[in-house]
């Protein structure tokens, strides 16, 4: 009773005050309401600790916190209460960079050099046997299914194909940030957990070249490629991140050895950093980011200790704000147009997803734990397929938009199921709360 | 291309003179004072601001979030001081001691502003906020050097002990004059064209301050890791402060009012806030100071000189003539000891009072606000160079004067 008591005091009723104060301010007629980036602040505070509370009554739920983000951001945002408008969410773009290369920069630290090597040839294994099965499962089905699919031209079977190698090769993609929030947030450790973070890295580079071979050749065949070859793309974005990134390890190595000082605001400046320089010169800000994490923990002259401690201190706010404003962009109405077939592909996607991780878990030789749960980790969707989305729609302005909203519903679906299929999974395989270190 | 190369170039800069390793080489390049205080930022900010060029509109509209939490971050910081208990036991002969100092120069700086504005353009609307800003600007008192000298062997004798004391305190009192000008010159800057009065959002601002204090406070009691509380107070800070900037009032003065609040409500529940809103303080006073350094990049009016000379000249002689009239009438209250030109300590600026004019220039956004942003952070970095010669005369003779006169040094004791 004095636990109902107590989060109806501390929790709800102050929330309730916060979003008073909020539709005081979004509806009340005072005249001076703000449209512009002034009320930016408003919402990044008024998410944060919605997020948090949501976060903390999914966790009463046992289901990740990640979830509870999410739906708060939801119903929040634009397309379900309003309280958060599109204009309100401007900060989410930086917040999302921000998150992105604070999430991969813990990615990258927690790669170890001496692991990788002892399990190069399972991870390879595993990462290859789930490209060739998901990709090739979703092109199949959307190729046999053409017919049905409202979005696909039912005369122009070059086009058809290409949509069909845009879905395969995007629906390879899983979300590192999630796998890594989730895990953090259950403070996982054990062979799914490594697993599943080692598989989503190696996937998440694979995706990258994959991607960019696929946009080429499409471009190619629908006669609108550009004058830079495939090769010269690829190396400069493959080469320049890994170059750039071990420029930032670097730097962050060389912060750590002779100042390390006010860590966390230097890594929030190092991820602001990366995004500038990512979004600038046209790199993959992942990448970048993944290497100079790698570098720190790997060849730094400085213990990467103090930045994943500074990085854990950052996280809790930045995954709150993340997710949250995630969910705030799920447009409810184009989901609910496009759930059948967001469904259909989603299902066949995890189909896959299974059996690829089956395939080359067996092959592999993998624990018990990794072949039976390992695949619920590979299930999340969010930034980067929402980047390659986008990209999409950029690059063939005339069919591409038709095709990002048919993705975004499929990310919505896998967003909202993946965290809590992954949480299962840790739990089934006993790994939640054996990491070391305080929570 | 090369504009971007140019912005990394400055961030860097920005970078690596906020992290600067070595104390030796800022002593030797003559900073380490103007480091600590921030304002060597103001020339960085400045630097970047030129480097950017001419700036669409959008820029600076960008800029307004991280403003707005960077001052409301500096007004929470200074509201956590303010705690009845504490005060309550100050004598009100102490409290008008220390009150004078700053009223004076707020009103001779926010006279001399307001009466040249209205010279200028010939109409009381841009006078008023003016003279509030700059009013408000000049009772601000900034406390680094204090702390600075209380570590060494000046600031540690027995005589300068409660000179320091009283600096402090009088800075205090300043801040809380600073908030209550910023208060009320948010609402008043606006003309008629909003369906809401003066008065109205005046109560607004601070009844929400108030609201939003108590509603931290309900957070902050609540079950959770001391993080999980960390995170709910900085979110109810930026809340707040982007209600302040939501209404165009003042994130300072709004944010300053709800940690009033929270620190006065029972519990101990502040204590982690108000020590991770301290340690932060210097980065949101870094980010500020780079952000007024880059608004300054823009036309001037010629307005900027006398305003100038009135925050410089007009407000060290307001305060010291201000200090010298309650020395003479005799207020002291134990503990705290207005030697003779003690008010002299009060010289460096601080950075309260510039956040309430950069968010003046965010709200108004023409050339008559940048006039008086510069102003008043040229002045800053004027006075802040002319504070240790201050301060160290007014130590020296106080310890002079307590050398002569026994009674004095048990005073002090």
């Amino acid at each position: 009773m004095s636990h109902l008591f107590d989060k109806l005091v501390h929790r709800a009723l102050p929330l309730l005050l916060a979003s008073a104060v909020l539709v005081f301010l979004r509806w009340g007629d005072t005249g001076v309401a703000s449209q512009g980036p002034q009320s930016t602040t408003v919402a990044v505070g008024f998410l944060l600790v919605a997020a948090f509370v949501g976060g903390k009554a999914a966790a009463r739920l046992n289901l990740p916190r990640i979830t509870g983000y999410l739906v708060v951001g939801l119903i929040a945002g634009p397309y379900a209460t309003g309280l958060c408008t599109q204009d309100m969410l401007l900060a989410g773009q930086t917040v999302e960079g921000v998150a992105v290369a604070l999430i991969a920069l813990t990615a990258g630290g927690e790669i170890r050099l001496d692991w990788v090597r002892q399990r190069a040839g399972p991870l390879s294994l595993i990462t290859f046997s789930e490209l060739i099965i998901v990709a090739g499962g979703v092109l199949t089905t959307v190729l046999l299914a053409q017919s049905a699919l409202p979005f696909m031209p039912p005369d122009d079977p070059t086009k058809a194909t290409v949509i069909a190698v845009i879905f395969g090769s995007i629906a390879v993609a899983n979300s590192p940030t999630v796998a890594i929030a989730v895990i953090a947030d259950a403070r996982a450790e054990g062979p799914v957990t490594r697993t599943v973070l080692s598989v989503t890295i190696l996937k998440d580079v694979c995706v990258i070249v994959l991607f960019a071979i696929a946009l080429t050749v499409a471009k190619g065949a629908l006669g609108d490629a550009g004058e830079s070859s495939l090769a010269l793309t690829l190396a400069r974005e493959l080469g320049g991140s890994i170059a750039v990134g071990v420029a930032f390890g670097l730097g962050i190595s060389c912060f750590l050895r002779h100042v390390a000082r006010d860590t966390p605001i230097f890594v929030l400046a190092v991820c602001l950093t990366i995004w500038q320089v990512s979004s600038t010169f046209h790199l993959e800000e992942l990448l970048i980011a993944l290497t100079a994490g790698f570098w720190v923990e790997n060849f730094g002259s400085a213990r990467g200790e103090s930045l994943i401690k500074a990085i854990e201190r950052l996280s809790l706010p930045v995954y709150a704000l993340f997710f949250a404003a995630a969910g705030a962009k799920i447009d409810l109405t184009t989901m609910a147009s496009l759930f059948p077939w967001a469904l259909l592909l989603a299902g066949t996607r995890a189909l896959c997803v299974w059996a690829g991780t089956a395939v080359g878990t067996r092959l592999a030789n993998a624990e018990p734990a990794v072949r039976r749960y390992a695949w619920l980790g590979f299930i999340s969707q969010a930034g980067v397929t929402l980047a390659l989305s986008t990209i999409v729609a950029r690059t063939f302005p005339e069919w591409g938009g038709e095709i990002q909203a048919v993705i975004i519903a499929m990310i919505a679906i896998h967003e909202l199921v993946g965290p809590i299929g992954f949480q299962y999974a840790l739990r089934q395989a006993g790994e939640i709360g054996r990491a070391r270190g305080p929570k | 291309m090369a504009k971007g190369l140019a912005l990394t170039l400055v961030l860097l800069a920005i970078a690596i003179t906020y992290w600067l390793p070595s104390r030796r080489l800022r002593t030797a390049l003559g900073v380490d004072h103007l480091l600590s205080t921030g304002q060597a930022f103001l020339v960085v900010g400045l630097l970047l601001g030129l480097v950017t060029g001419e700036r669409p509109a959008p820029v600076g509209h960008d800029l307004g979030p991280i403003i707005a939490l960077a001052s409301g971050w500096v007004g929470f910081a200074t509201g956590m001081r303010f705690e009845l208990r504490v005060l309550r036991t100050i004598p009100v002969r102490a409290l008008l001691l220390a009150l004078v100092p700053a009223l004076g120069a707020a009103t001779v700086v926010g006279a001399l502003g307001g009466a040249a504005t209205l010279y200028w353009n010939g109409t009381s609307a841009h006078s008023w906020p003016v003279a509030l800003v700059l009013g408000a600007a000049a009772a601000s008192t900034g406390l680094t050097l204090v702390a600075a000298l209380r570590g060494r062997r000046a600031g540690r004798s027995s005589p300068a002990r409660p000179v320091l004391r009283m600096i402090e305190f009088a800075a205090g009192i300043g801040d809380l004059v600073v908030v209550l000008l910023a208060l009320v010159a948010f609402p008043l800057f606006r003309g008629g064209s909003e369906a809401v009065g003066p008065g109205w959002l005046m109560v607004t601002g601070i009844v929400g301050g108030a609201v939003l204090g108590a509603t931290t406070w309900l957070f902050l009691g609540g079950r959770a890791l001391e993080n999980e509380r960390l995170l709910l107070g900085l979110a109810m800070l930026t809340f707040t402060a982007g209600f302040a900037g939501w209404l165009h009032l003042s994130p300072t003065g709004v944010t300053a009012v709800a940690a009033m609040v929270l620190a006065n409500l029972p519990g101990d529940r502040t204590v982690q806030l108000s020590q991770v809103v301290r340690r932060v303080e210097r980065p949101a006073v870094v980010i500020l100071m780079t952000m007024i350094g880059f608004h300054l990049a823009g036309h001037l009016t010629c307005q900027l000189w006398l305003l100038l000379a009135a925050m410089t000249v007009g407000r060290i002689g307001a305060k010291h003539l201000s200090g010298v009239l309650v020395t003479r009438i005799g207020l002291w209250a134990p503990g705290l000891h207005p030697a003779s030109g003690w008010a002299q300590g009060l010289v460096p600026q601080g950075i309260l009072g510039m956040t309430v004019a950069l968010s003046f220039f965010h709200v108004w956004r023409d050339d008559m606000a940048r006039t008086v942003l510069a102003a008043v952070a040229t002045a800053s970095l004027v006075n802040e160079l002319m504070a240790p010669w201050f301060l160290l005369r007014l130590l020296r003779r106080t310890s002079a004067v307590a050398v002569a006169d026994p009674s004095m040094r048990e005073r002090g004791a």
